[in-house]
Order: C-alpha cells, then sequence, then structure tokens
C-alpha cells in the first residue's frame, strides 16, 4: 500500500515529545502508516529492519529522535525566491 | 583543477559573481550514482537542496519538511558516496525545484546547494583563488 506522505508527517508532528522521551538521542526512528513501526541505533540497520517488515517504500518517514529539525529557515545564497 | 591528494577536492570559484563550489557523488538505492555541482554556502542551513527530479531518484527514505524562503522543502536521506572523502554517511537532504533552479543563476553547471551541516562533515576552507574540501574522521551527519 502507498505510504500517506501528509499522515506520516503529522505523526511525526504528534509524536515528537514521546519520540525525545522513549528513544536514545539520535536513535533512527521509522514511521509508516501513521504509527511508528521501527527503530535502531543507525540508519542502514533501520532500513534491514524496514525490509525485514516489508516496508521498503522510500515513502516511509525517518527521523532521529530528539532532533529539533527546524521547521523554518531562510535560504541566503540565491536570495529570495 | 590542479591536481590533489584523493582526499582533498580543490576547487576553482566559479560564477559570476564568483562561488565556492563542490562536486558530490551521491548513490541511488538502485546502486546507481550520479555527480552534481552544488554551490558551497556555509550559512545554509541544509545540508543538501536538490531538485525534485533527483530526489525522487536519489531518495533513501523521506525525512523532516522544512518551510523556506523559497517554499516548502521536502525533506529526505539521501546516500553520499564519496569515500575519497570520507562522505559514506546517509545525510538529510531536502528537495526544491525553486532552489535547484536558482543556483544556475550563478554558473550553470550548479544543480544545487550544499549547507554548513554537509560542509561540516569535512575540513573546508578557501583562498583567493579556490575552495576545498578534505577528508576528515567523518561519523553521522550533525542535524540542521
Amino acid at each position: 500500500m502507498p505510504e500517506d506522505r501528509a499522515a506520516n508527517h503529522a505523526a511525526y508532528r504528534r509524536l515528537k515529545d514521546e519520540l525525545a522521551r522513549a528513544y536514545e538521542p539520535g536513535r533512527f526512528v521509522a514511521i509508516a502508516g501513521g504509527r511508528i513501526v521501527a527503530d535502531a541505533d543507525g540508519f542502514d540497520e533501520l532500513r534491514t529492519r524496514l525490509a525485514a517488515l516489508r516496508k521498503d517504500s522510500p515513502e516511509v518517514l525517518v527521523v532521529q529522535a530528539g532532533v529539533d529539525y527546524p521547521e523554518t529557515a531562510v535560504i541566503f545564497a540565491t536570495g529570495s525566491a | 583543477m590542479t591536481p590533489a591528494p584523493p582526499s582533498e577536492q580543490k576547487n576553482p570559484y566559479k560564477g559570476s559573481p564568483n562561488r565556492p563550489w563542490v562536486r558530490l557523488r551521491l548513490a541511488a538505492p538502485d546502486g546507481s550514482t550520479v555527480e552534481r555541482e552544488f554551490l558551497a554556502d556555509t550559512g545554509n542551513p541544509c545540508a543538501l537542496i536538490l531538485g525534485q527530479q533527483d530526489m525522487a531518484r536519489l531518495k533513501a527514505r523521506d525525512g523532516p519538511d522544512m518551510n523556506t524562503n523559497f517554499g516548502l522543502l521536502q525533506g529526505g536521506w539521501v546516500q553520499l558516496a564519496m569515500p575519497e572523502l570520507g562522505l559514506t554517511q546517509t545525510v538529510l537532504g531536502y528537495a526544491s525545484d525553486a532552489v535547484a533552479a536558482a543556483a544556475p543563476a550563478s554558473h550553470p553547471d550548479f544543480q544545487g546547494l550544499v549547507g554548513l551541516p554537509l560542509l561540516r562533515l569535512t575540513e573546508y576552507g578557501g583562498d583567493a583563488n579556490w575552495f576545498w574540501i578534505r577528508a576528515v574522521g567523518g561519523g553521522q551527519i550533525a542535524p540542521p
């Protein structure tokens, strides 16, 4: 079944604080179907786990627990669009 | 380009105005690789910004999105494939046709931007004529 990108991102925003509490900082966590499906110390290990779960889609969302990804930024180099 | 040891990439500034740049090799999930030239900008908080088509080919998994003055940048994890520079990590990049289209305004070879999170994976520097990146210890990319 194709991944719902919007649903995975909404789940990440909803689960962000829980991820920071429940997992070691920097741990890689995968979200598919709007829920957490796997976690691992490294990206390659997570990819292996996802393959075992038959969740190989590149649309699976991967984040690192505890990382505060900026939601907004200004790109300076080429001026404003 | 002058001869350089394999652990260094040294590029003359180019474009109008002159810009620092790097050439990166990226690996797609199907095992193929692509090389692209990226304008280097230490003020850019994104490791890497590519066009949508490149991201679709190269993306290993989705990553968190980011809103910018160029609109929404779609996050995606992409695999660096430059062992000669110690760059073999999977890094969080972003897709934006608006940014990818703006980069060639400086030089037509540029197909995107690299920012501080990627440059920090190397030892980078410049002088009056050249910009370079050199291999260091490697490791996971720092978050943006």
